[in-house]
């Protein structure tokens, strides 16, 4: 018993649908509704709210010391599990047993005054997080010096930049010490030198022994940190254990539309006796999913139908991938890496298998191409989308810098730094850090 | 909040919180109001601070705001509309009935709006939420000690010595706040789920003042109304007040008997309401 830090038993929350457009509500709609409903013979029964679970039946544990990940959908009931840990709101049914002092950071800089100062909110901030006064005294020129704002840590928060406030903000929470702490995306913010500091601090934290508890859309964060996850769907736990697995699971559920409606399309070029018909985007095992991973390997798999009857010789079929701004990125062709003749009759398909796929996290798009001997058949531009989760490519923990997201194609390098002034020294050659 | 139980075994020394849902009316887990006495104080310091921050006058405000209001009103109810105090000067009763009713509106109007206006804190970390009101209705007692300064220059200035029944202020001080954080647990509560509230609040508190004895004395209500008048518990700190702050001045203690009762009832209910409303803050808000 005395090595679990969280036991969630059968914890469900329920909400009103009502609730979210109640919250404008005014006292003469209440009053109104109670009127109309006395003119009616035994009162009416007010129409009852349609209600769903945000979150049903979920169970789990935590071990003391554990770092846990919450992946899952928007609207998978991911912060209300939060929220329900952190007693933020209350469950509807079930119970939680929490052994240890809890922190959350559902957001960093939460009760930040814009017109107190940087040293006030700190005060301030780390009050609301449960923090005590002594305890901040003692640690205030650590989180100042982790924060980087020293020289503006007299002025009004409101004149800081996003980035010094979001620094500052995770300054204060990166130094809590309880038992169990609950992060929801705070790696979201701030630049990329700045996340990876918090990166660095939460793995510190986490090899503390604390108990940490995760919730992120990046992959390379859980699984960087997490030995197991929980994946969430439709409020209930779809998916729990082992990290590598549940992200696997969690990319498998983003069916996105990655293989639909291709059939449909107008916006065709070339004589259409061949035509593309859909696109699979597969993992190594030819299962479909909705996302690639960064870095595993990928099959992408094109179906096509060529007019009844008649046989395609010299064929190539090809596809390429563009990036956020439309950019071509790279292409793959039968052709190129293989010249061995392709002919093509009836209905079949092509699989393009990609080892270590090489692309940043975002949303890409295939453009298609077929042609037989020198004729184009079927060329559509932006045919579908292709969706990639980051994930870390170099067995680093880092992540590419932002501003590259759906944007860079990954090469394996290496480096090495030597010194101009002397011949004799040989390189220093780069460590893995 | 009363889905909670603090376990306290001695082994392990972890402590142990049970969320579950919550049971009962009366659980008030004054507690956790404890443990977070800390947040309390930086609330109030931070209400304190950032109202005087970027002002010209600064926390001279506390003070230039009822003496302003006093030599207005004065001019218009005593000068021009020939209210009497019975028989004290006119800036000394009024003002000495303004100073408690700057206290009651000011605390009223934040511990009112003091849920809906920290809604993101509400949505984003635990506290008992209780300490929000609480807060707001102590922050404005700084503007009550500063505006009880600019009284004795008052006083000075007319040549009133006050007598050993200054010392029961803080008694009628604490009661003024008792009211006031009473009123605001049930209006603080409304606002989440009415936002009518809102609107209503700024006219509700201009409607008291006139229900309240400050620009005129209780005897000028008639004798018949005085029993429902003194339900009221606004007359009873502005009595009080009076009694403490001039010499001289007379109170039938009496009346403070139907106020003290209705202080309670709104206190008692209105806690009983929060506690139960507490609850679902975080999702409706």
């Amino acid at each position: 018993m005395s090595d679990i830090a969280i036991k969630a038993d059968c914890l469900s929350k329920h909400y009103r649908l009502g609730t979210a457009s109640r919250q404008h509500n005014t006292l003469r709609d209440h009053l109104m509704h109670r009127l109309r409903g006395l003119t009616r013979w035994g009162g009416g029964r007010p129409e009852s709210n349609p209600s769903f679970w945000a979150l049903k039946d979920i169970s789990f544990e935590v071990k003391r010391g554990e770092v846990l990940g919450i992946v899952g959908h928007n609207g998978a009931g991911k912060s209300t599990l939060l929220k329900i840990l952190s007693r933020i709101t209350q469950p509807t049914t079930g119970t939680a047993d929490i052994y240890g002092r809890v922190s959350s950071l559902l957001e960093v800089g939460t009760g930040f005054h814009s017109e107190l100062s940087g040293r006030e909110n700190i005060y301030l901030n780390a009050a609301m997080l449960g923090m005590r006064r002594e305890e901040v005294r003692r640690k205030f020129d650590e989180i100042v010096a982790f924060s980087g704002v020293e020289q503006f840590i007299d002025t009004p928060v409101k004149r800081y930049s996003s980035g010094m406030y979001v620094r500052l903000a995770f300054a204060v929470a990166a130094h809590l010490e309880p038992e169990i702490l609950i992060v929801d995306e705070v790696l979201a913010v701030g630049d990329a030198s700045f996340q990876q500091k918090c990166l660095g601090k939460m793995e510190e934290v986490s090899r503390s022994g604390r108990t940490v508890l995760i919730v992120s859309h990046n992959m390379t964060v859980i699984e960087g940190l997490c030995e197991r996850a929980i994946l969430l769907e439709k409020g209930r736990v779809a998916k729990i254990g082992n990290t590598h697995e549940v992200v696997e699971g969690y990319a498998d559920a983003i069916r996105g539309l990655a293989g639909t409606e291709i059939e449909a399309r107008h916006d065709r070029e070339g004589l259409g006796e061949i035509l593309l018909t859909r696109i699979d985007v597969m993992d190594r095992d030819k299962h479909p999913v909705a996302a690639a991973i960064t870095g595993r390997d990928v099959v992408i798999r094109m179906h096509y139908r060529c007019a009844a009857g008649k046989e395609f010789k010299n064929c190539r079929v090809s596809i390429s991938v563009n990036g956020r701004k439309g950019q071509d990125l790279f292409v793959l062709s039968t052709d190129i890496v293989d010249p061995k003749p392709l002919t093509l009759h009836g209905e079949g398909y092509v699989d393009f298998i990609l080892p270590e796929l090489p692309l940043t996290g975002g949303a890409y798009f295939f453009q298609s191409y077929i042609e037989s001997n020198g004729h184009a058949q079927d060329w559509i531009k932006n045919v579908a989308p292709f969706s990639v989760l980051d994930a870390d490519y170099y067995g680093t923990g880092k992540l590419c810098p932002p501003g590259w997201e759906a944007n860079g194609v990954l090469v394996r390098y290496r480096w090495e730094a030597g010194e101009a002034r002397s011949t004799d020294v040989l390189p220093v050659h780069a460590r893995a850090s | 909040m009363s889905a909670l139980t603090i376990d306290q075994r001695p082994s392990p020394t972890l402590p142990h919180v049970r969320i579950q849902p919550a049971r009962g009316l009366l659980d008030l887990d004054l507690g956790a109001l404890w443990q977070y006495r800390e947040l309390i104080y930086i609330l109030v310091w931070r209400d304190v601070t950032v109202r005087y921050k970027q002002t010209l006058l600064g926390v001279a405000w506390a003070m230039f705001q009822p003496v302003a209001t006093m030599l207005i009103f004065t001019v218009v109810f005593s000068v021009m509309g020939k209210i009497p105090s019975d028989g004290f000067p006119y800036p000394v009763f009024l003002y000495a009935g303004l100073l408690p009713w700057f206290y009651v509106s000011q605390a009223l109007s934040r511990g009112g709006t003091s849920l809906v206006g920290e809604a993101p804190l509400i949505s984003k970390v635990y506290f008992p939420r209780l300490i929000l009101p609480l807060s707001s209705t102590i922050a404005p007692l700084v503007d009550l000690v500063l505006a009880f300064v600019a009284f004795l220059g008052l006083m000075a200035w007319f040549g009133i010595i006050p007598t050993w029944r200054i010392l029961s202020l803080p008694l009628f001080g604490m009661l003024a706040a008792t009211i006031t954080l009473a009123a605001g647990l049930w209006i603080s509560a409304l606002y989440v789920k009415y936002r009518d509230v809102g609107h209503i609040l700024p006219m509700f508190i201009q409607l008291w003042m006139f229900v309240s004895p400050i620009l005129y004395p209780v005897s000028k209500v008639p004798e018949s109304w005085r029993a429902l008048y003194a339900m009221n518990p606004v007359v009873s700190v502005v009595e009080g007040f009076r009694w403490a702050l001039i010499p001289g001045f007379h109170v039938d203690f009496m009346m403070f008997l139907p106020s003290l009762a209705v202080v309670f009832v709104v206190f008692a209910g209105g806690l009983i309401y929060f506690r139960s409303m507490e609850r679902t803050f975080a999702d409706v808000i």
